[in-house]
């Protein structure tokens, strides 16, 4: 067996041996794990935006609204953040044919959705969606 | 040398990790409570109201969506599917009656 082998083998056995360390190691029961101390920078920067302006794009290529087809693009007031999602109202769907469609209710979006944002953003600027 | 390469330092919870987890909070905290979501996959719009959050599934009797033969029944929509929504709050505005009658 060539030396590069034999440390290859030598690794293998050492990661299982790891594992079973680690299996010792197990919980039992439910985790629990609070969240309030941990530093989430993210929530606290929108925590600082709320009653300003946001645009916020998602992940996703495309959404579909009863038939209607749209970017996924949203301007609105941020009224509420929590460390999963951030809430606009009002808010504005950046539609094709309807640049400035109001959604009737407030919406929530997913922090982990959020593809980018600008803050400060005047909704009311028209912006070119192709 | 090449092992310090491939060190990373992490914390867990991640915030990935904790974005996901109170955003699942979210969904609990609304059991019973009336909700809209988009998804970008198909059928792209739910309206009903959360029965149960089954792990990182959110349950949702659902009344209205875009396919007729989808509706009055049990939909189990994973979270990261989620693209928006909206739980119904009180002192909020309901969510709009968006039945088409034919």
């Amino acid at each position: 067996m060539s030396y590069e082998k034999e440390k290859d083998v030598k690794q293998q056995q050492d990661y299982h041996e790891k594992r079973k360390e680690d299996e010792d190691r197990e919980f039992d029961g439910l985790l629990r794990i609070n969240i309030e101390d941990v530093e989430d920078e993210l929530f606290e920067e929108l925590q600082g935006l709320v009653g300003d302006s946001i645009l916020v794009v998602t992940e996703s290529d495309q959404l579909n609204l009863f038939g209607q087809t749209f970017r996924p693009i949203f301007c609105g007031t941020i009224i509420r953040v929590t460390q999963g999602d951030v809430t606009l109202f009002p808010v504005n769907i950046k539609m094709i044919n309807a640049p400035f469609f109001q959604f009737p209710t407030p919406l929530s979006i997913p922090l982990e959705k959020i593809a980018h944002f600008t803050p400060n953003f005047d909704c009311n600027e028209r912006i070119p969606l192709t | 040398m090449k092992q310090n390469n491939l060190l990373t330092e992490i914390t867990i919870p991640s915030n990935n990790d904790i974005h996901d987890e109170a955003l699942i909070n979210e969904f609990a905290n609304g059991i019973g409570k009336n909700i809209f979501i988009l998804t970008p996959s198909y059928p792209f719009v739910f309206i009903g109201r959360i029965i149960d959050v089954v792990g990182d599934h959110v349950v949702v009797d659902v009344k209205v969506t875009t396919i007729g033969e989808l509706e009055n029944r049990n939909w189990s929509i994973h979270v990261h599917q989620i693209e928006v929504f909206y739980i119904e709050e009180k002192g909020m505005p309901k969510i709009p009656e968006l039945k088409v009658d034919i």
